[in-house]
């Protein structure tokens, strides 16, 4: 009898312990109705997206998503998705971003277009043109465009109600078309340090990451990329101005942006939300998140300040492609989801936490409508004067060496001059 | 049926220790002869036959004995050695060599002040060890905020007590405390181990019971002989109660050595580009090679080899010398 | 008797300093846990909230699957810890209590495995997890503590079980008792300081463990906590004070175990001096 006992617990915990081996070694013969979706992105992303795949699974009852949640920022996503396709376990349809895109092109499946397709459900025509663009490489669009977001000046009233009161004077919120003059202006009568102590209490502007500057740096006129996309253009009298822009909003007595050492573990939007810093430019996923706070009723968008009558902004568009090794049911599945996202009710989805914009241009109407606040109309209204970020492999180099560079420039001690940081730049890529 | 002496005794000891024999080759044994396998080898982990033998490359690159062609000048090639390696290793060797005497010191005073027979010393005694099983995520967590250089306690103390300062330090003539140091701790490359070696203090409680236990069992006849002799305290204790310590000294100095030379968590989250590498740890660093991609599995086993070669040395020689330091009752 | 009422005084204070700087940093967490952000972030700083905001631990709770993440933690803890208690016991009982040919060999191996650092042999873990197909299962986590929960676990164990008289275990032989039963009815209950000691630091291990989930998980949803949090700092690094409630949470069932056991520390310390491994014998 007790021989038996422990032949059955042996037994069941062989089975137990190996199970998963079996299932490793032997993997079920794929079903081509399991579709295997990864995407990246924070808790609230997994949760938006839980949902549109529920919707889907009910319209489409014959079809399984497998969702494929990678935690934390693009970056390690992107790393995780070279992996799989190395590894021959890529899943079979995946959110992608456009800045590393182009490397990882040739894995996605081209995806058929109407009208010379007339099976497809795919409707470019109803997309975002440029949001459409960015996905599409030597003429073939190997991925749709999701959802988005571009930048703009967001400003809380209560800074602009301390300083007015500190300094005596009011200081005037931002108008519909200001220029850069106006913005610089204002920002520097909103640093102020209350109790004079000798440190700032309030800084008027703070932009952390560089390529939050790009708006900037193109309202300028100024570029980082050439039109063959391998020379680096920071060069001439835009890039000057530009540049000279962002070393007087750091450096020197009238600077009203903090230095990294002021502003210790809080990040852009604490800063923001805590009155540290009265002005940042964010997107529109930063709406919700102060909705949910004390700053609900103090906070305002503006447009990225002009400079002589133009500005630009920079814009993101989400994709979703499908793996070029599908069978094709499987890539019929694919394309249906694709499709699903793409539709007004995916759209509509994705969007009504008010993180993200649509892509589809018609339903940017009804985010307006469910989103009342003046902030979202605007985000709306710039992506007339938006752009994407230039999409190749050198800008990442850019990006780095310009970081570094720009360091340089606002060292705390011992800062480098526009024309040094030029020349710096200028060495730096008559090497490569 | 396993009634007693209806089996072998060597086989109810084996049935007994089956569950850790297995574990024992399993786990350690077979690892350690793959690890050193696997130091000699090139692969990602991905497909074995993708698999390749290398020899003794990855610890030539890594010790870089490598020279140079031309005979004439013994110069060595700096180009292949790995920068990050020595800095890891000397950043984990830094840490142990800070944290472990601090630790030892911070457990030790505590287990003096708590050997007394007071009311209620029991309740000290258990809080003191308290931060040893609370150290983890969530407290290096907490203490990243602590050591905020703007908002954290720690520098707003600092902050305070040069404000309290400042007009005396005018009296005197001086330039007032406006200019003086705030440590940036965490967001700085040579405060940062500071911070770290003191969180790791924190911990150090894991020690106390070991040496109070030793304190209890210090010979009171000779502690009551030397005051009869007018030894006063200090004498007291380093001539009677510290010798009796050194068998728990020498376990914890060995045991905590061991223990922060691989120490992961620290240098995993709290570490943030203005730290310039000041918090890359060796096993920090052998992670990266073996679990971020490109995979250097066997590029990473010969770095773990060699953190292995450095900790047997060092606490073989601690071990050694400790014939001449450490006294054993007889 | 002034003297020794001083002496007590003085010690008292002494001791109350310490623990207070000890108790520091949980008391600067539990006050920022409760304060609203831009509280957290005002300059001067303050110490004490104006508010005490409890929604901050709710709020906490659900950023993130929270309870999950926990739940998680406490399966894998649970289990392991049982494993741990029991076959590190058994081997303990065998070293303590048996003679066979290859005895000595097993000690150096048990102190062999004790010196080695468990840094170097994670590579080889992986590779063996990965090829058993137990990567983002508990697997990983759970099975090593049930394969002799460590060589100090065990270690412990055996000179505890060295120092109970054999007298105990020969009436039960008398009254017909099997090894298995004198193990579990009479050793493991007489050694009550050790088992309680081995529990809490398993748990705590295993509880507290961050780089091997790291390793081994790859899917949120199997998170333990320590992840979990990892994963509020990444997220929300900037909303510190709910990542400090998160903490505070995650530390809780430490907390209890920690009140449940402390008591037979003192105890099993004194095994680990008297036999600390190293001492000439």
């Amino acid at each position: 009898m007790r021989k038996l006992a422990s032949i059955i617990v042996c037994t069941l915990v062989a089975i137990w312990l190996f199970s998963d081996t079996v299932r490793h070694y032997f993997p079920n013969r794929s079903n081509s109705n399991v579709l295997r979706f990864s995407h990246y992105g924070t808790y609230q992303d997994f949760e938006t997206w839980r949902e549109l795949i529920r919707a889907f699974e009910l319209e489409n009852p014959g079809i399984t998503i497998k969702q494929e949640y990678v935690v934390g920022w693009y970056g390690l996503y992107d790393r995780k998705l070279r992996q799989q396709f190395l590894a021959h376990c890529a899943p079979h349809v995946a959110l992608v971003q456009a800045i590393s895109f182009q490397q990882l092109a040739d894995q996605f499946a081209v995806l058929p277009q109407p009208p010379a397709d007339a099976s497809t459900l795919l409707d470019p025509s109803a997309m975002d043109p440029i949001a459409l663009q960015m996905y599409r490489l030597d003429g073939a669009q190997r991925a749709m465009p999701v959802t988005g977001g571009n930048l703009l000046i967001y400003y809380n009233k209560t800074c602009f109600e301390r300083a007015s009161k500190h300094r005596g004077q009011i200081v005037p919120l931002p108008s519909e078309d200001w220029t850069m003059g106006e913005f610089e202006s204002t920002a520097r009568m909103l640093t102020c340090d209350f109790d004079n102590d000798g440190q700032l209490d309030q800084f008027g502007f703070w932009q952390p990451r560089w390529v939050y500057y790009l708006p900037f740096l193109w309202s300028f006129g100024a570029d980082v990329l050439v039109d063959s996309r391998q020379n680096c253009l920071l060069t001439g009298d835009a890039a000057t101005a530009a540049l000279e822009f962002y070393r007087r909003m750091r450096v020197g007595p009238t600077r009203y942006a903090p230095h990294p050492d002021e502003m210790s573990q809080l990040i852009q939007d604490t800063g923001f939300l805590t009155g540290r810093t009265a002005m940042c430019i964010n997107g529109p996923w930063f709406i919700p998140t102060l909705n949910n706070t004390n700053v609900r009723d103090q906070y305002g968008v503006a447009n990225i300040p002009a400079w002589h009558g133009h500005r630009a902004t920079r814009v993101t568009w989400d994709g979703i492609a499908a793996s070029r090794h599908l069978s094709p049911a499987e890539l019929a599945n694919a394309i249906r989801f694709i499709a699903f996202v793409n539709s007004p009710a995916g759209q509509r989805i994705l969007t009504q936490s008010g993180r993200a914009l649509p892509a589809r241009s018609s339903e940017l109407e009804w985010f307006v409508r469910t989103h009342p606040d003046e902030a979202a109309l605007r985000f709306v209204k710039a992506l007339a004067y938006s752009r994407p970020e230039p999409q190749s492999s050198r800008f990442k180099e850019f990006d780095q060496t310009i970081n570094r560079h720009l360091a340089a420039m606002v060292d705390k001690h011992n800062p480098i001059t526009t024309a040094e940081f030029l020349a710096r730049l200028e060495s730096d890529h008559s090497q490569k | 049926m396993s009634k007693f002496g209806s089996m072998s005794r060597n086989s109810v000891a084996t049935k007994f220790l089956m569950p850790w024999l297995v574990g024992a080759f399993v786990l350690t044994v077979l690892p350690l002869v793959a690890t050193i396998l696997l130091s000699c080898m090139e692969w990602d982990g991905v497909d074995p036959s993708q698999a390749r033998w290398v020899g003794f490359d990855h610890y030539q690159h890594l010790m870089d004995i490598k020279h140079d062609q031309d005979h004439d000048s013994a110069t060595r090639v700096d180009v292949n050695r790995d920068p990050f390696f020595y800095r890891s290793l000397y950043n984990s060797l830094l840490f142990a060599a800070l944290a472990t005497p601090l630790s030892l010191f911070v457990s030790l005073l505590l287990a003096l002040m708590l050997n007394a027979p007071l009311r209620g010393i029991a309740v000290f005694r258990s809080l003191a060890y308290l931060p040893h099983v609370l150290g983890g995520v969530a407290t290096i967590l907490i203490w990243s905020w602590v050591f905020n250089p703007t908002f954290g306690p720690i520098n707003q103390t600092i902050e305070w007590a040069y404000g309290v300062l400042d007009p005396v330090v005018r009296f005197f003539g001086g330039e007032g405390t406006g200019s003086w140091l705030l440590p940036g701790w965490l967001a700085s490359e040579t405060w940062c181990m500071p911070a770290v070696v003191c969180m790791h203090a924190w911990t150090a409680g894991g020690a106390v019971f070991i040496f109070l236990a030793s304190l209890q069992r210090v010979d009171p006849d000779s502690q009551a002989a030397a005051l009869i002799d007018g030894a006063n305290r200090w004498r007291r204790f380093r001539l009677i109660v510290l010798p009796q310590l050194t068998p728990a000294i020498l376990f914890n100095l060995i045991t905590g050595f061991a223990a922060s030379m691989q120490s992961f968590n620290y240098a995993y989250l709290l570490y943030n580009r203005a730290q310039n590498d000041g918090l890359l740890f060796v096993v920090l660093y052998i992670y990266r090679c073996a679990f971020e991609p490109p995979y250097r599995l066997g590029y990473a086993s010969a770095m773990a080899c060699v953190l292995f070669v450095i900790l047997l040395v060092l606490s073989s020689l601690t071990f050694i010398t400790s014939k001449w330091w450490v006294h054993y009752e007889s | 008797m002034r003297a020794d009422a001083q002496y007590r005084a003085v010690r008292y204070a002494l001791v109350s300093i310490a623990t207070g700087l000890l108790a520091m940093p949980l008391i600067v967490a539990i006050l920022v846990a409760l304060m609203p952000i831009d509280e957290v972030y005002s300059l001067p700083a303050r110490l004490i909230p104006s508010r005490l905001e409890w929604s901050n631990f709710t709020d906490a709770m659900r950023r993130l699957p929270f309870l999950r993440f926990m739940c998680n933690s406490l399966v894998v803890s649970a289990c392991a810890v049982m494993g741990a208690i029991l076959t590190s016991a058994m081997a303990g009982y065998a070293f303590a209590r048996f003679h066979w040919k290859s005895k000595r060999f097993c000690i150096v191996l048990l102190l062999g495995c004790l010196l080695i650092p468990a840094q170097i042999l994670l590579i080889p873990h992986f590779i063996l997890y990965s090829s058993l197909g137990w990567v983002n299962t508990y697997k990983p986590l759970i099975v090593p503590a049930w394969l002799g929960g460590g060589a100090f676990n065990v270690f412990l164990f055996w000179q505890f079980f060295r120092t109970i008289p054999r007298d105990f275990d020969d009436a039960a032989k008398l009254d017909g008792a099997s090894h298995w039963i004198i193990l579990t009815r009479v050793m493991i209950p007489m050694a009550k300081p050790v088992t309680a000691t081995v529990a809490l630091l398993s748990f705590v291990y295993h509880w507290q463990d961050f780089q091997r989930p790291l390793i081994f998980l790859s899917d949120f949803q199997t998170y333990t906590i320590a992840l979990g949090l990892r994963m509020y700092q990444t997220a929300g690094g900037g909303w510190i004070n709910l990542v400090i409630a998160a903490s505070l949470v995650a530390i809780l069932p430490v907390l209890v175990v920690f009140v449940i056991t402390q008591r037979h520390i003192g105890p099993c310390a004194r095994v680990v001096d008297q036999e600390a491994p190293g001492r000439p014998s």
